[in-house]
């Protein structure tokens, strides 16, 4: 603008003979005068609300979003910092959260902060606040957990703290912060879970759900009322005023939103400027051979055999089943294990047997698989960068020597590197690229959006993982097409679960987060997701028999998928034109 | 200089409120978030009728409870407390010495920023001096916003008049901030008689002060400028628009006139009658007289276009002009201890001792570096050698 265009200004010095006069007369009381220069500090001052914290936040570790950046200014100063974050999937409402309680921490209203996750997620959300936030919790399955009266800030899954071991500790205290992902979990009014938050006491309080609504009107009654107990009135009133009861379909929907305004926050994908890239899947099998299909059937045969007269081996004959299809170093190890720890080992021939099936196996056939993948990629791709997850770490340090000896460059990332050493290891990976084959300790919040190759050279039998690993680089912030190479060894137990389950329920193509919807439902009918696979496994008596089990588990993940997106539009129904910044009425 | 404003959080203010009605006397007894607050007879407010009232303390907007006042940032009864709480003592004194403020000591940034240790830091006062506090309020009015408040507090040492910012930042910080020390706990000696200072002393380092706090808001008062001139600008363009709407409107309208009048001379040539051409001619002259009234508006407004619509311009670059007024409206007159502080100071396994002038508050002078001479700062921080101290330039 030029200087002919700008408004004049005048500066007047007032004078002080006020001032001056009031202090010939005598100065007044020190406290007194203390309290004079605050109010007019204050009078100065603006009310507060902006997220001080923001520019603390580290940009390397995590790019905010405009809508995520809305959301927690909401919550906080529009709320009064009790909202449900009901974002649809995939936008980030951890990042929300994590925001908020750093904001919180910074402005010292966070003395002690209870967050509450389905149990599978608790590690995922200590390890994102902790890398994106700078926010050190405590999580329950951590050892140095010592109670729920031990520590300020808790992530625990919400069974635990419902148990009767925990109940009463998490109830005894007045919680400064109370988070609860996954809301929808509380959705009962009936059960233990909806009892204990209804119980507990706490000043602030984010729930997060992509579906506020699972099956009906009522859950979001149940969960809005812990949060805001009188916004809809009573049950009846609710039920009265906003369902038609002849044909249960919404009535009021204008209201209803206008009441949901004052607590409920949504974003929708269509809203925000976000756009996942493609995920190309490449799912290869290989047929083993000879040994490796001999080592196969053995360590299944032996697994049938000894669970069907030993249950309490479950997890290790779990594990067994594992790691033959992952690699015979990864089998080797706990064989031996076995062997050396348990002197009065029943199956100690069948055990040694399988040793002798690992020593006759020359050649892996996935780890040689493997090198034809990492060389399309050195060829095609910036720097040749690809990440081979494996749940193992004998087959972690097999893949890297193979590829070491071949001449790539490679780097290690296991749970046992420190944080610090975590993070140089990312850094050399993005500066030097090559080949990073990590362990599934990955999982906790990295980006490493650099790259767009990913190898699934084992699968875990919990599909939350499975998304978690290709979250690493599928992910806000990933410019190009993600490429997801899953291995697997023909005729086995790997090969069910990717084609006849993770196929059929389109796992690897679900948008990030979708997933746990479905997996919310399975776990809600008290199913685990791994047990049923080893089960069937287990038992089947033939291969048809194996076949139609796993069929009828992927027609019972399909139910929940259907229902999962039939409610979703449900959801869409209520929300539709959710107007984000509804004040005008 | 520092700006001395405060954001108003719930929990700032509940601080204030607590402490500046106890301070008044009054008893306060809590009960969750409402306060039964008790004024002894003989304290006269004017915030609050009565001497027993009840307080709601929340940040919700709302209260049901309308006999009880809301102590709420923005609230009526907040801003009714804190205005004559900001009047009451204006002017007050107060002694730092080395005692007062437990030996805490204000780092150079050249130390802070360095990688040496302060192992052990020892002030030695010489002597004492005294130096003045002041909290301008700068007020600044546009048309097109609110008023915009800034806080600034200089203190200005009344002999060398100089500013000592490090002074300032620890009153501000310490002494006058919610729930900040109460100073009796450290001292509530009164100024010595030979610490006090004129009026005519005072009134400069008032001046000074208040070139100062100007001098310090002037990015924001050159932000409010631009912010100002681009309503006065936009304004400007709409008034150009609506007139150049009326030069379109007038044209029109001219036109559409003169060929009424054209008609009109018609029906003159052709009326039938004396009494139908008479009528013909006086709604002629109406029209005439009507062109001519269109006509001239449009002249003016052309050539007020033709000069650039310069005294409207003028016009509304002087409404949307910018006044802004500094007002001292407290202050502090503060006796502090200078002398010399020693550092020893250790980093990787050596250690060397540095002493420099120091007053209260902070390092006074500039130092510079004993190898090199070059001046020490927050970007240039010292460091350890063998030999002795040198810094970031040289080592």
């Amino acid at each position: 603008m030029d200087e002919q265009d700008l408004v004049d200004i005048g500066v007047t010095h007032e004078d002080a003979d006020g001032i001056i006069e009031t202090y010939s007369s005598g100065t007044g009381e020190f406290s007194f005068h203390q309290q004079t220069v605050i109010a007019n500090r204050l009078l100065a001052g603006q009310p507060d609300t902006e997220l001080r914290s923001l520019s603390r936040v580290d940009e390397e570790e995590v790019k905010l979003l405009e809508h995520q950046v809305d959301a927690a200014h909401r919550a906080l100063f529009e709320m009064d910092g009790k909202a449900l974050l009901a974002d649809e999937v995939g936008l980030g409402k951890t990042i929300e959260v994590g925001m908020i309680l750093k904001e919180m921490h910074y402005r010292e209203t966070s003395g002690s902060m209870l967050i509450l996750t389905p149990a599978q997620l608790a590690k995922q959300w200590q390890g994102e606040l902790r890398e994106k936030f700078g926010l050190e919790f405590v999580c329950n399955y951590d050892d140095e957990f010592q109670g729920f009266e031990a520590h300020d800030r808790i992530i625990a899954s919400i069974d635990t703290a419902k148990s009767d071991r925990h109940r009463a500790t998490v109830l005894a205290r007045e919680w400064d912060v109370l988070v609860m992902d996954e809301a929808h979990y509380v959705k009962n009014e009936d059960t233990d879970r909806y009892s204990l938050i209804d119980k507990l006491r706490y000043n602030y309080a984010f729930f997060l759900t992509a579906t506020p609504i699972q099956n009906e009107l009522t859950d979001l009654y149940n969960i809005v009322s812990l949060l805001r107990p009188g916004l809809f009135g009573s049950r009846d009133t609710f039920h009265h005023y906003f369902v038609d009861n002849g044909q249960e379909t919404l009535v009021n929907r204008d209201e209803l939103q206008r009441r949901l305004s004052q607590v409920m926050i949504r974003n929708r994908r269509a809203d925000t400027d976000i756009d996942f890239t493609d995920r190309i899947i490449d799912t290869r099998s290989f047929e083993p051979n000879e040994a490796e299909k001999e080592l196969y059937d053995e360590v299944t045969d032996y697994v049938r055999s000894a669970y069907s007269m030993d249950r309490g081996q479950k997890l290790v004959l779990m594990l067994l089943q594992k790691e033959v299809v992952s690699s015979p170093a990864a089998l080797e190890q706990t064989i031996l294990k076995q062997l050396n720890e348990q002197n009065e080992l029943t199956h100690r021939s069948e055990l040694e047997t399988i040793l002798d099936k690992i020593e006759a196996v020359d050649t892996v056939t996935k780890q040689e698989r493997l090198f034809d993948i990492v060389e399309e990629a050195r060829e095609h791709v910036d720097m040749g960068r690809v990440i081979v997850f494996t749940q193992f770490r004998p087959t972690q340090q097999q893949v890297l020597e193979g590829l070491d000896d071949r001449g790539y460059t490679t780097h290690a990332f296991h749970g046992g590197h420190s944080s610090q050493e975590k993070e140089e290891i990312v850094d050399r990976f993005r500066e030097e690229g090559g080949v990073l084959v990590s362990t599934d300790s990955m999982n906790e919040g990295r980006n490493l959006q650099f790259t767009n190759i990913m190898v699934n050279y084992d699968l875990p039998w919990n599909p939350m993982k499975v998304e978690q690993r290709i979250g690493r680089i599928h992910r806000i912030g990933q410019k190009r097409k993600v490429y997801v190479f899953n291995m697997g060894l023909e005729d086995t137990i790997e090969e069910y679960v990717l084609e006849r389950l993770y196929h059929k329920i389109d796992l690897f193509q679900q948008t990030v987060g979708e997933l746990s919807t479905i997996l919310t439902r399975l776990e809600d009918s008290g199913q685990s997701f791994e047990d049923e696979i080893f089960e069937r496994l287990a038992s089947a008596d033939s291969e048809v028999d194996l076949e139609n089990d796993f069929d009828s588990m992927a027609l019972d993940l399909e139910e929940k998928k259907d229902l999962s997106q039939r409610v979703e539009k449900f959801n869409s129904g209520v929300f539709e034109s959710f107007d984000l910044g509804a004040t005008d009425d | 200089m520092t700006d001395a404003t405060h954001a108003v959080t719930q929990s700032a203010l509940e601080t204030f409120a607590k402490a500046y009605l106890t301070g008044l006397g009054a008893s306060v007894r809590e009960n969750k978030n409402q306060w039964s607050v008790r004024l002894p007879n003989h304290v006269d407010v004017d915030f609050v009728e009565g001497s027993e009232f009840e307080v709601t303390v929340s940040d919700q907007v709302a209260t049901e409870d309308d006999s009880a006042h809301l102590l709420a940032p923005e609230s009526e009864f907040t801003q009714h407390m804190l205005d004559e709480a900001a009047e009451m003592t204006p002017t007050g004194q107060i002694a730092l010495t080395k005692e007062a403020t437990d030996s805490n000591y204000a780092y150079p940034s050249w130390i802070t920023e360095s990688s040496a240790e302060v192992a052990e830091a020892t002030f030695s006062p010489y002597y004492d001096r005294t130096a003045v506090t002041v909290f301008v309020r700068i007020g600044v009015e546009t048309v097109s916003e609110y008023q915009t408040q800034f806080l600034e507090a200089v203190t200005i040492d009344i002999q060398s008049r100089d500013q000592l910012p490090g002074l300032t930042n620890l009153l501000v910080s310490d002494y006058f901030t919610p729930g900040g020390d109460q100073i009796s706990q450290h001292t509530g000696e009164s100024l010595k008689g030979e610490a006090a200072i004129s009026s005519e002393e005072l009134i400069e380092a008032i001046s000074d002060s208040q070139k100062a706090a100007k001098s310090e808001v002037i990015e924001e008062l050159q932000d409010i400028r631009q912010s100002a001139s681009r309503a006065a600008t936009s304004e400007f363009e709409e008034y150009q628009q609506l007139q150049e709407q009326r030069i379109n409107d007038l044209q029109n309208g001219i036109s559409s006139l003169t060929d009424r009048l054209q008609r009109l001379a018609t029906e003159v040539d052709e009326a039938g009658s004396q009494h139908q051409r008479v009528e013909a001619l006086e709604r002629r002259k109406e029209v005439k007289t009507e062109i001519e009234a269109l006509e001239s508006e449009l002249d003016e407004i052309v050539q007020e276009k033709e000069q650039g619509y310069s005294t409207k311009q003028r016009e509304i670059l002087g409404r949307h002009a910018i006044n802004a007024n500094t007002k001292p409206v407290a202050l502090t007159l503060v006796s502090y201890e200078r002398g010399e502080i020693e550092f020893n100071l250790s980093e990787a396994g050596k250690q060397q001792t540095i002493r420099v002038p120091y007053a209260i508050g902070g390092v006074t002078d500039e130092t510079t570096c004993e190898s090199c001479g070059e001046r020490l700062s927050e970007k240039n921080p010292i460091h350890l050698t063998e030999d002795g101290i040198g810094c970031k330039t040289c080592c």
